[in-house]
């Protein structure tokens, strides 16, 4: 009754040697996780039969935590530059030029305006010592050395070469737009110069 | 199939009674080929197979306090974990009726030479071709070379319905066979 036939014991035999699949590593990783989870192992050795609860931050999780992590410091990056874009349009920084020389002799100031500043009575008189806001690059423009103009007289004309390197400010730039331009010259004033009579000549 | 010397295989079993993973790690893959030979018996697929395979070697690492190399050798030993696993796959995929008895199975007329001609995945093909009940009767009987009582013990049904499934699994794989020239 409980004979195997003939056939039987063929395909028994033939079952023997069935094509194996390469899936070792598969299956001991399979493996290996069940018995983390069972059986924790405390390194290479060691018996720990304790059961202990699965790591929080397992492959899946970390990776999600890892995208939003990074999404966020993204997300808050973008907004920092925003907010910095929003600031510096209302500070303008202050902006430092560099006037180079040129070939061309300074022009002459023209002493039409100096004779009118002559006929106007009083005359301002400007001491040499007062500084004149250096912060007026837009003055020395048209010349080829920046120069601060000092008037003896109203056919004498000094000139004191000062540093070809000008500071300015936007606040000074803006309050200087708003003044008066003399004539003449571009954007020189009247109040710029310096008149130092001789005696009452 | 097995590539172990027996000095290495018990150094590897010391390993593992103290839950070392590289002795554990050794072990599998030492047993692979074996294991999966077996559970390939009694799975629908590859995929089926390895559930079988990683299921038999927890449990095998889990008790392997218990075997007694006294007993049996170590593959023996294996070989009996991974066909419980495979049997319990099948319990998971159909049920084993008692309602089918039989006092005798008949033995049908099989060309045996076109077996030999066969290969061993046509063979497998027409096995996994059979109802998961009468498929396992038929591997434990015909391949496992266990017996009737046997059988009924391991899949808690009776020897009436032990012999009804290898019946229908001859009656179908002489069936088949004919078709095949």
């Amino acid at each position: 009754m409980d004979k195997r036939l003939q056939y039987e014991q063929l395909i028994g035999s033939k079952l023997e040697s069935l094509p194996i699949p390469d899936m070792q590593d598969m299956i001991w990783s399979r493996i290996e996780a069940q018995l983390d989870i069972d059986m924790p192992s405390d390194g290479d050795g060691g018996v720990n039969n304790t059961p202990q609860t699965p790591p929080i931050f397992s492959g899946p999780i970390l990776f999600g935590l890892s995208v939003g992590i990074i999404a966020i410091a993204t997300l808050f990056i973008i907004y920092k530059n925003q907010n910095q874009n929003k600031e510096t349009n209302t500070n303008t920084p202050f902006i430092e030029r560099t006037i180079q020389k040129s070939s061309e002799k300074p022009k002459d100031f023209p002493l039409s305006d100096i004779e009118k500043a002559k006929k106007k009575s009083p005359l301002e008189i400007i001491e040499s010592g007062t500084e004149q806001p250096i912060a007026e690059p837009y003055l020395y423009k048209d010349y080829g050395n920046p120069v601060k103009l000092l008037v003896d007289s109203a056919n004498e004309i000094k000139e004191n070469s000062i540093s070809n390197k000008i500071i300015t400010s936007s606040n000074k730039l803006d309050t200087i737009s708003a003044k008066k331009k003399g004539k003449g010259v571009t954007e020189i004033k009247d109040s710029d110069y310096k008149i130092i009579p001789k005696g009452n000549e | 199939m097995i590539a172990v010397e027996e000095k290495d295989l018990q150094h590897i079993l010391e390993g593992c009674l103290t839950n070392n993973r590289k002795a554990q790690e050794s072990l599998f893959r030492s047993f692979y080929g074996f294991a999966m030979n077996v559970a390939l018996r009694y799975s629908r697929d590859e995929m089926d197979a390895a559930d079988i395979v990683s299921h038999a070697f927890v449990k095998v690492f889990k008790s392997v306090k218990s075997f007694d190399h006294t007993k049996g050798t170590i593959q023996a030993w294996i070989k009996k974990i991974v066909v419980n696993e495979g049997l319990d796959h099948f319990k998971s995929r159909s049920k084993f009726s008692n309602d089918l008895e039989l006092d005798s199975v008949p033995e049908p007329q099989i060309n045996n030479a076109i077996l030999e001609r066969m290969g061993v995945d046509e063979i497998m093909a027409l096995v996994k071709r059979l109802p998961p009940a009468t498929h396992a009767v038929f591997i434990l009987y015909a391949v496992e070379g266990y017996n009737h009582r046997e059988i009924s013990e391991r899949l808690n049904i009776s020897e009436g319905t032990s012999k009804w499934h290898l019946s229908e699994a001859r009656k179908s794989l002489q069936k088949q066979l004919q078709n095949i020239k």
